[in-house]
């Protein structure tokens, strides 16, 4: 009665949750069954396509390195235990590769002790590792250091002779003796203690010494070529699963160097139609010297990208882009520094008024820097100097950005990938909204065109892109840019726009 | 203390390395990541651990053993589908006693949007809280009483009185307003504590769903 009293004074809610506390009940018991049919009837197929990518590359990095290998033993060192990997160092031979093993040790170093019949009179060392901050399962630094020997090949057994037989048998370009296979190994301890440089306790590379002495001599001996592979692994916990698919949204700025090649010829052409001078005037070098003033070009632009991450490091990305950009350019535009006129026959027609253009001749002929030869040659210097073309258009485009990229990944939350561009784009809309000649140029022929161009454009190039991962789906990319325009856009007759230029994308992408 | 991997004989799988489930006596956290990756005997260890625990859950919600079966059933592979999401900041039976609850009520809703909602003012006779006690009682029987209940008070029920829900969470999640959980719980609780004082003996489920 007394806990029936207690229950009294508990809360309703109280009493019901205290009943069912560690309450338990058994299902069906064949109820797992129809879990594990469920569950595998549901199970992701990108899990396995990116296992199947993880089996393929580690058989590929083995099939590399067994190509070369005859006889391999293995050497697991643990970090923590060294004792266990001196006794598997005394192993026999096994025809297994070490570095099928090596993802499994995380944050431990696989030894690849491997040895082939040596024909030639190369003698190695190659150690590789990963950057122990990289989050991404592939070797990132490989150290090779392979030494030449002499051309004679080495004893399966030193021969037990005399010092004397010995140097003869040197002598005669026969076998190495066993001091020379002592100096050999002396050599060889020297160049792995050189390679084998301990980047930090950590990763107990330091460790894998001794091992690697104690297996040089019986190799070195028995005319072995020895490899030593090691590399280190991220652990588990450190390394980063990306997710397969994304589509991102990047808004930029490019900015751009636009060379504006001067099509002077066409220029002329039409300089000589505006001061009524002859069609067959001979113009090739009216021009001597041209140089750009300032010239810019500012794009604004949106992009819409659909990725496709093949691999933890590999990733490809296309989209649509459309791009304003603004372009600007003055050029500074000699007509001529220093320059005999002489040879000019159109302007000898004008000073001999056959050219129905008296205005212009008189225009020269009354330049300050005119000077006349006295003999139908006249001679001028910095003659219209202070022409310009100045050029300021805009640009409208829709453009398919490609982009294949390699993922470093020394953080977790933040990678970078090094991005190869190109880029198809189409001009939808150009004007030009400001096209001067000033000075010397007739005020008429100032223009205020729109040109339409149907002219498509590429542009490949390559960049660095720093991604941080917000959360699961989410993630922030900042990129950098450089691009060149492969094919020019023809802006119009007077000027041809070959844009180089960086461009910077600010975006988020959504990872499923 | 960790031993070496190597002697664990463990396997890669999706570029982790799962430690195997039958060698070492797993944490729960390992338990967690090998479940991430697939691995079907960590699945099985996992559902070892908690199925009879979330039976009960699922009983709670369910009309029918059978029922319960189901939901637990489409729980636990919703749990293992999802597990990666478990954030590890709240406890994983908590976790997992929400999800078969979600899944309970997505099994229902249906049924649910198609019976009324009779929340009328008079179900808010409320009896008094130290009038009846529920120790006298096993939980089979208790679990009997709730599956009694008109559906959406069950629902509401579980929600509020046992799992902790407040009216406003409740309402959005079975898409009713406030008032309406309210006088569902209400209900329910009248109609329990009728049960349990013995005021009324016997209440068929028919009259109500």
């Amino acid at each position: 009665m007394s806990e029936m009293n207690k229950d009294f004074e508990k809360s309703f809610e109280a009493q019901w949750q205290e009943a069912f506390d560690g309450a338990e009940l058994s299902p069906r018991s064949d109820l797992w069954d129809s879990i594990e049919t469920q569950l595998a009837s549901s199970s992701p197929t990108v899990e396995g396509g990116r296992q199947g990518l993880f089996w393929f590359y580690i058989v590929f990095v083995w099939f590399l390195g067994i190509f070369f290998i005859q006889k391999t033993s293995r050497v697991v060192a643990e970090k923590n235990n060294f004792a266990s990997q001196t006794n598997k160092a005394q192993a026999t031979v096994l025809p297994t590769s070490a570095v099928l093993q090596t993802p499994n040790i995380p944050e431990n170093i696989s030894v690849q002790q491997a040895s082939r019949n040596a024909p030639t009179q190369t003698m190695g060392v190659q150690i590789r590792a990963n950057l122990p901050t990289q989050y991404l399962p592939t070797p990132a630094v490989e150290v090779h250091h392979r030494a030449n020997l002499p051309t004679q090949t080495y004893l399966p057994n030193p021969p037990q002779g005399t010092p004397k037989e010995e140097k003869e048998e040197g002598k005669q370009g026969g076998w190495f003796g066993r001091k020379a296979g002592e100096r050999i190994m002396k050599h060889m301890k020297k160049l792995i203690k050189k390679a084998i440089k301990t980047p930090s306790k950590e990763n107990a590379v330091e460790s894998l010494t001794p091992l690697a002495m104690r297996a040089l001599p019986a190799s070195v001996m028995s005319k072995r070529e020895i490899n030593y592979v090691a590399y280190v692994e991220p652990s588990k916990d450190k390394r980063y699963i990306p997710k397969p698919f994304w589509v991102g949204i990047q808004r930029g700025i490019a900015i751009a160097s636009p060379k504006l090649d001067i099509r002077y010829e066409a220029y002329l052409a039409d300089y000589a139609a505006a001061h009524q001078l002859q069609d067959n005037a001979d113009l090739t070098n009216f021009f001597t010297e041209t140089d750009d003033r300032y010239r810019y070009s500012l794009a604004n632009q949106a992009d819409i990208r659909f990725g496709y991450q093949f691999t933890p490091r590999w990733q490809f990305s296309a989209g649509l882009q459309y791009r304003v950009e603004f372009l600007e350019q003055t050029t500074n535009a000699f007509f001529v520094n220093y320059y005999d006129y002489s040879r000019h026959s159109f302007l000898i027609d004008i000073l001999e008024g056959n050219i129905e253009n008296p205005n212009f001749a008189q225009a020269v002929v009354n330049h300050p820097t005119y000077r006349s030869n006295g003999d139908n040659t006249f001679t001028m210097s910095q003659f219209n100097q202070q022409s310009l073309i100045h050029l300021s258009s805009q640009f409208e485009y829709i453009g398919i950005p490609m982009q294949v990229g390699y993922t470093l990944r020394p953080f977790r939350k933040l990678g970078f990938v090094l991005l190869g561009s190109a880029q198809v784009d189409k001009l939808i809309r150009s004007a030009t909204s400001s096209y001067e000649l000033r000075d010397d140029v007739a005020t008429t022929y100032k223009l205020n065109t729109a040109t339409k161009l149907s002219t498509w454009s590429w542009q490949i190039g390559g960049g660095i892109q720093a991604e941080y991962k917000y959360n699961e789906h989410w993630g922030l990319t900042v990129a950098g840019i450089a691009s060149q325009n492969i094919k020019p856009i023809k802006e119009n007759k007077y000027v041809i726009v070959r844009p180089r230029g960086l461009q910077v994308n600010v975006g988020a992408k959504y990872m499923f | 203390v960790l031993q070496p991997f190597g002697a664990l004989g463990g396997h890669v799988y999706n570029n982790r390395y799962i430690k195997p489930s039958q060698d070492v006596l797993m944490s729960e956290l390992e338990l967690i990541e090998a479940c991430i990756q697939h691995d079907r005997k960590a699945q099985k260890m996992l559902y070892e651990q908690y199925n009879r625990k979330l039976f009960v859950v699922s009983m709670r919600y369910a009309r029918s053993r059978a029922d319960a079966e189901d939901i637990l059933q489409d729980s636990f592979v919703k749990i293992f589908q999802n597990l990666d999401k478990f954030r590890n900041d709240c406890p994983l039976d908590g976790w997992l006693r929400r999800i078969v609850a979600n899944t309970a009520l997505k099994f229902y809703s249906r049924k649910m949007h198609q019976t009324p909602i009779d929340d009328i003012e008079n179900h808010y006779e409320t009896v008094s809280d130290t009038e009846f006690t529920t120790s006298q009682y096993n939980f089979k029987e208790l679990l009997g009483l709730i599956q009694q209940l008109p559906l959406r008070c069950q629902m509401v029920f579980n929600l509020y009185a046992i799992e902790g829900y407040q009216h406003n969470e409740i309402a959005e999640m079975l898409e009713i307003s406030e008032g309406t959980s309210k006088s569902q719980y209400a209900r329910a609780k009248q109609t329990l504590q009728k049960m349990l004082t013995g005021k009324q003996s016997a209440v068929t489920k028919e009259a109500y769903v």
